[in-house]
């Protein structure tokens, strides 16, 4: 993190604007591959991210370049950070998706994993029926087959 | 963006597209990479990319609109052509609108293919959850049963407590019971004090509490006439039958092993009504075979301990002593895979009733009581051959007031240095939870206390533990069969009938094949599987004559070739018998054998008289429709329908 303060811009989808620095944008790492390719220009379109969801993730990457950037970083940083995670992904369903499709067309990592894990943390006590709902999917199964697959599944329906 | 130059894409494969760059700016992605040398799209197949270079050529002149399309997305547009594709096999058809969501896709997310995400999110979750997302769509269940999501899922799963809860009945043996699993935190900093349990269901077998063993994921009880094995992460169970080895011997013992070279389960048993352990016998735990033990020889003079086994990198450990009134003096040594048996001379301890035999870090340790709560010894076996046990003693601090009171039990290790106590009294009251728990850290030499979320399983009262267990999605006993039936394209009178089985035991283990086969002429033959020839047989001289009822019967193993199970398999593919002139002979779709088990001879003479109006117009398409149809009507026998 050299040159932590040379500015980048990214665009969202929009065309809106947002001044991050250089370490921030990075944590994008599609962002740091475009400018390790030679991309020197300091503005960066990221046209399938919205402004509302690109703001997100780059208020999550400064916070957590920040935390990292602290030297000797203490368990309360890291509880801070857990804590800032936690109130973070902390949003509607549509959002929380729309975050982690941002995650991992930007590869941010960190953020992929925790929106991942909160996703299976709101489905793992679900019925099919409602999975089916907050995915918007289409139930394939005949009821035939559908009756053959939840018997084969039986045990994972009792309480 | 200029307009005249070209660009170079390279595919995950390698393969080298030379495009316009009008075109290739079709793709926002690759216009924001700067201009000039090859720009590799890593996660995008040479099909998917044709498609998307074919797309891109055709809507080049349309560009101007495409812009303003590809740049107004809203959330809930991208997440309608995510769930769009998520269960829309991507990339499979060519249509239009098809192109549109699947470009769309491949833009939204660079790697992004939505069924990976839904992987990424179901690995996150525990085995019971995700046996219920099974029945959510086809689509996620294919999802759930691709190798990648074992093996995702395997690096994700944690290590739980595992517990058997029974009944309070003192004078049976064996009761009906749960089982229940508590997932353990990573590293012991974000332990809190109380743990969560996860409810799992109730064993259809009798289990005894105390009698269990655990191994790698699975739990395995011997009772006097069968072998109980119960997967806690798919909630089955599977027995195997012991009578053959008991043979009405009173006493009997039955070890249970996972063998990782040969990837599958093994049982081993033996009769203890002499002085010393005799049959020893050995079973493979593996679909459709409940009854078939083999005698193994031992040349160690035994008689096996009633103390817990430990199963550790396929091998069996159990303590055993030289003549059933004598003390314990050795720890056999089953190899799985060799199945052969040795013996490691047992240290010299006083306090032998206490000792336990457990897996430290991978190798073979006893825990030996010193002290109640105030001193324990850990001896960790350090060198196999030289038979080198370590002695570790370890001297618990001062303990709160409030722990004196409790009976503590060393249950076994876990992350590599945190020793696991439980209370070991039973608990009673209203509402009912495990037992309050205790880990301390030998290294550090602090003592943590943990207790469980209380639930209302009021009638359980009894419980054994075993440590490190591990969510395992699959069940040894199952395998994967898949079927085709054999009819002829001739006529009925000399028409061949019979049927092709594939059998395999789990992802990655050789394939077996084998053919039955009525009324086959002499000559040379091949079997092609998707049109790729698999194996040339020849007949023999004599006519093979449906109505002599004997069948014409080969079998292949093949190593790698042909799986049925996961992204590869071969179900719903083609399987054809064609002579060495080219003649196809037979050609029919492989089916999932529960499809179409009870109806072999009937459906080949009806296919047969239905193949013959269809081979008299050589149509193609009319062949496909035909194809359509014959399963259907596989599918309709299956239902009945045509139960001559």
């Amino acid at each position: 993190m050299s040159e932590s303060n040379k500015k980048i811009s990214l665009i969202s989808s929009e065309g809106e604007a947002f001044e991050v620095s250089e370490a921030v944008a990075r944590e994008f790492e599609i962002v740091a591959h475009m400018l390790e390719d030679g991309c020197s220009g300091s503005s960066i379109p990221i046209t399938t991210v919205d402004s509302n969801i690109l703001g997100k993730v780059i208020e999550y990457c400064t916070k957590h370049v920040e935390v990292g950037n602290v030297e000797g970083n203490s368990e309360k940083a890291e509880k801070d950070l857990e804590e800032f995670d936690k109130r973070f992904i902390a949003v509607e369903m549509n959002t929380l998706f729309s975050l982690i499709l941002a995650a991992n067309y930007l590869n941010v990592k960190g953020l992929l994993n925790i929106g991942c894990q909160k996703v299976a943390d709101t489905i793992k006590d679900m019925k099919p029926e409602e999975v089916r709902s907050i995915f918007n999917i289409e139930n394939d199964y005949t009821p035939a087959e559908e009756e053959v697959v939840r018997k084969e599944n039986e045990w994972a329906f009792q309480p | 963006m200029a307009k005249k130059k070209t660009v170079r894409l390279r595919s995950s494969r390698g393969k080298i597209y030379e495009i316009d760059e009008v075109v290739a700016s079709q793709s926002k992605l690759i216009a924001n990479y700067c201009e000039g040398g090859d720009i590799l799209i890593e996660d995008v197949e040479d099909e998917i990319l044709d498609l998307v270079i074919d797309y891109c050529k055709n809507h080049a002149r349309a560009s101007s609109e495409m812009d303003l399309k590809s740049s107004g997305f809203t959330p809930d547009e991208k997440e309608a052509v995510w769930i769009r594709n998520a269960w829309a096999e991507a990339g499979d058809e060519e249509g239009d609108d098809d192109n549109d969501i699947l470009f769309d896709g491949i833009r939204l997310g660079g790697d992004l293919m939505p069924d990976s995400m839904i992987e990424q999110i179901l690995t996150r979750m525990p085995a019971k959850s995700i046996a219920m997302c099974r029945c959510v769509s086809k689509t996620w269940a294919s999802i759930i049963s691709r190798p990648s999501f074992t093996a995702l899922f395997s690096s994700r799963t944690r290590t739980h407590l595992l517990f058997v809860c029974t009944l309070d009945w003192p004078s049976r043996r064996y009761h009906h019971g749960n089982i229940l699993t508590s997932p353990l935190p990573r590293t012991r900093e974000i332990f809190g004090y109380f743990l969560d349990v996860n409810h799992q269901t109730e064993l259809r077998h009798k289990v005894g509490d105390q009698t269990f063993t655990y191994v790698n994921g699975l739990v395995f009880d011997m009772q006097p006439s069968f072998c109980g094995i119960h997967n806690p992460s798919t909630g089955m169970s599977f027995t195997v039958r012991n009578s053959e080895v008991v043979r009405g011997s009173i006493g009997a013992q039955s070890y249970f092993g996972y063998d990782p070279i040969s990837k599958t389960f093994k049982i081993l048993a033996m009769t203890t009504a002499d002085l010393i352990s005799r049959n020893h016998c050995c079973h493979t735990v593996r679909a459709g075979e409940r009854y078939s033990w083999r005698s193994i020889s031992c040349g160690i003079e035994h008689f096996p301990m009633k103390w817990k086994p430990v199963c550790i990198a396929g091998h069996i450990f159990y303590p055993a002593a030289s003549r059933s009134d004598a003390p314990i003096s050795m720890v056999i040594d089953f190899d799985l895979n060799a199945e052969e048996f040795s013996s490691i001379n047992y240290f010299d301890i006083q306090a032998s009733s206490e000792a336990i035999l457990f897996d430290y870090n991978g190798s073979l340790a006893s825990f030996v009581l010193l002290e109640h709560l105030v001193s324990f010894a850990l001896w960790v076996l350090e060198d196999r051959v030289k038979q080198i046990w370590v002695k570790h003693i370890h001297v618990i601090p001062n303990l709160p007031l409030d722990f004196s009171g409790y009976g503590f039990k060393f249950v076994g290790v876990i992350h590599t240095n945190e020793t696991v106590w439980l209370q070991s009294t039973e608990i009673v009251g209203p509402s009912w939870s495990l037992p309050t728990g205790m880990f301390f850290n030998t290294d550090t030499k602090t003592v943590k206390e943990i207790s469980f979320n209380p639930f209302d399983k009021s009638k359980r009262k009894r419980f054994g533990v075993s440590v490190g267990h591990i969510e395992y999605m699959r069940n040894p006993w199952e395998e994967y069969e898949a079927v085709a039936l054999l009819k002829s394209s001739e006529d009925e009178e000399e028409g061949v009938k019979g049927n092709i089985r594939f059998i395999q035991e789990g992802e990655e283990c050789p394939t077996t094949m084998t053919l039955t086969v009525y009324g086959l002429k002499p000559g040379t033959y091949s079997i092609s599987v998707n049109d790729v020839v698999l194996k040339t047989f020849d007949v023999a001289l004599k006519t093979f004559d449906v109505h002599q009822n004997i069948p014409f019967t080969i079998e292949i193993i093949d190593d790698n070739q042909i799986p049925l199970a996961g992204e590869k398999s071969i179900f719903d593919k083609s399987v054809s018998i064609v002579t060495d002139g080219g003649h196809v002979v037979s050609k029919e779709y492989l089916s999932k054998k529960s499809e179409v088990d009870s109806c072999f001879v009937p459906v080949s003479f009806l296919l047969n008289q239905l193949n013959i109006c269809v081979q008299q117009k050589y149509n193609t398409l009319s062949l496909v429709f035909f194809v359509v149809f014959l399963t259907g009507m596989i599918y309709k026998v299956n239902d009945g329908m045509f139960l001559l």
